[in-house]
């Protein structure tokens, strides 16, 4: 998995990438010496559980299939892998739109990967 | 939780120690109680937070741990801002904890059971030995891990390491604990009440109030469960009364560009087809305004907490992460998104309908709520 995201990051642009379950608790990171692996960790999966929360107490009629935050100095974007979600941190400035087939190819990867 | 000095865990923990301080006491005996009963007499004759805090001290001298414990809890409700009575409570459980540990390891050696993992792991809990209490919970749950109990303990340790170091993913982790406690369990009300409190500790109040009322349809009565329902709705009474009283002019205190851009905002998203709901939040949480129309994909009722909520859960760790703050957060479903966007000291949160939300973007959203786009990013 690690070579994944590995590959995944040097091909999106992306300064650090990691797969999380629905509980929050990761599975597997890669990140660059910018953020601290588990606080990133924690951060994600605070925002991860706050945003489902508020979502099922609106009533949403099913799971948010992807979820993008923009900061001055960041941008994090989650992507529903059915039971995992895959987190991509990158520049804000990261164009999604323009780099879309590199993320779906990702999760295709991880998703179908043989364990060994 | 209070560090325990060296002198104190031998005093209370070493067979020598224990010598040392029962010959003492014996030899003060008189003495010890005779400051109680002064310290008691001043205290019920003038209760104040220090005559508590000199009343619990006594009791600790005398080595009536019990007691000094009791005594502080009830006198934390009397006196709830006195930073020494939390100390002192502190001090009298450690205190306590260690003269328990002798016994705790002989049990455990004599009966390998759960309950005698878990009281051994309380007590080092309790004493700050986070690594030590972590041991006999990662040993009983490789037996049982699907133990209720365990995955409880692991959120209590989770939660007092927190309180002691402030590590998010502390919190984070013990939240996971307590709601696989809490599926294992089928909601048992111990685990429901921690969950309750846990959440509105770090304001998730929506999710409090959820585990409460777990709680009080299992116990109507429950003296914890009522009092956090209390202080919520008290918190939520005054957040409410804020918003009702003074909608207008809240969006009024706001700065003439700042004003504009709401009233904009709305205007636009009058327009749009796309249109389920839009709140306009101050960086606060205060609701300024809402446009909530008819749809089939949410629920907007008592949606204003909720709603508060989503646009500050994002805000909550990022500046801390050194992110810097958010600008934007946009959740996507299936033919519907929700776009958080912070701008001129307003958070506009958006609810829409979308065809293609997997390419809905924060120029869509911009699109959508603000109508000369360029003018305002």
């Amino acid at each position: 998995m690690r070579d994944i995201l590995r590959q995944l990051n040097h091909e999106y642009g992306a300064s650090g990438s990691m797969v999380i379950t629905p509980d929050g608790i990761m599975v597997s990171s890669v990140m660059t010496s910018e953020y601290e692996e588990e606080s990133m960790a924690a951060f994600i999966s605070s925002i991860l559980l706050g945003v489902k929360r508020s979502l099922r107490s609106l009533g949403a009629p099913e799971a948010m299939t992807s979820c993008q935050i923009t900061a001055d100095n960041t941008k994090v974007m989650f992507f529903c892998m059915r039971n995992s979600y895959l987190v991509v941190v990158t520049d804000p400035t990261h164009r999604h739109e323009q780099h879309a087939e590199i993320i779906a190819a990702a999760m295709d990867r991880i998703t179908n990967r043989r364990i060994a | 939780m209070s560090t325990v000095s060296p002198i104190q865990k031998f005093l209370r923990s070493s067979a020598l120690g224990i010598a040392i301080r029962r010959a003492r006491n014996a030899l003060l005996w008189p003495f010890l109680q005779a400051r109680v009963a002064s310290k008691s007499r001043r205290h019920e004759s003038q209760p104040t937070a220090s005559t508590a805090v000199a009343l619990g001290r006594a009791f600790i001298a005398a080595d009536k741990l019990e007691e000094a414990a009791a005594h502080a809890s009830s006198s934390r409700r009397q006196f709830p801002e006195s930073r020494e009575l939390v100390e002192l409570l502190a001090t009298a459980r450690s205190y306590r904890a260690l003269g328990s540990l002798r016994g705790a390891m002989a049990t455990l050696r004599s009966q390998r059971t759960v309950a005698a993992h878990l009281h051994l792991a309380g007590l080092y809990r309790t004493l700050g030995e986070f690594p030590s209490a972590l041991k006999y919970l990662e040993r009983v749950n490789f037996s049982f891990p699907d133990h209720w109990l365990i995955h409880y303990a692991y959120g209590q340790l989770y939660y007092a390491r927190y309180q002691a170091t402030s590590q998010p993913s502390d919190l984070s982790t013990c939240l996971q604990h307590l709601e696989k406690s809490s599926r294992l369990s089928k909601s048992h009300p111990k685990v429901m009440m921690f969950l309750a409190f846990t959440h509105a500790k770090i304001g998730n109040h929506t999710e409090a109030y959820h585990y409460l009322d777990s709680v009080l349809s299992q116990d109507p009565q429950s003296y914890q469960g009522l009092s956090l329902k209390a202080h919520l709705d008290a918190l939520a009474a005054s957040r409410q009364q804020a918003i009702q009283a003074t909608p207008t002019q809240s969006l009024a205190t706001l700065s003439p560009e700042a004003q504009q851009f709401v009233t904009d905002a709305f205007s636009c998203f009058e327009e749009s087809p796309q249109k389920i709901a839009l709140f306009a939040l101050t960086e606060s949480g205060s609701i300024l305004t809402s446009s909530i129309h008819e749809g089939e994909h949410f629920t907007f009722t008592d949606a204003e907490r909720v709603v508060r909520d989503l646009a500050t859960t994002c805000k909550t760790d990022a500046a801390r992460m050194g992110m810097g703050s958010i600008s934007s957060c946009i959740v996507a479903g299936e033919n519907w998104v929700v776009g958080v966007r912070s701008t001129h000291g307003v958070d506009l949160v958006a609810f829409l309908k979308t065809d293609q939300p997997q390419n809905f973007t924060e120029e869509s959203l911009d699109a959508t709520l603000i109508p000369a786009t360029a003018a305002h990013t």
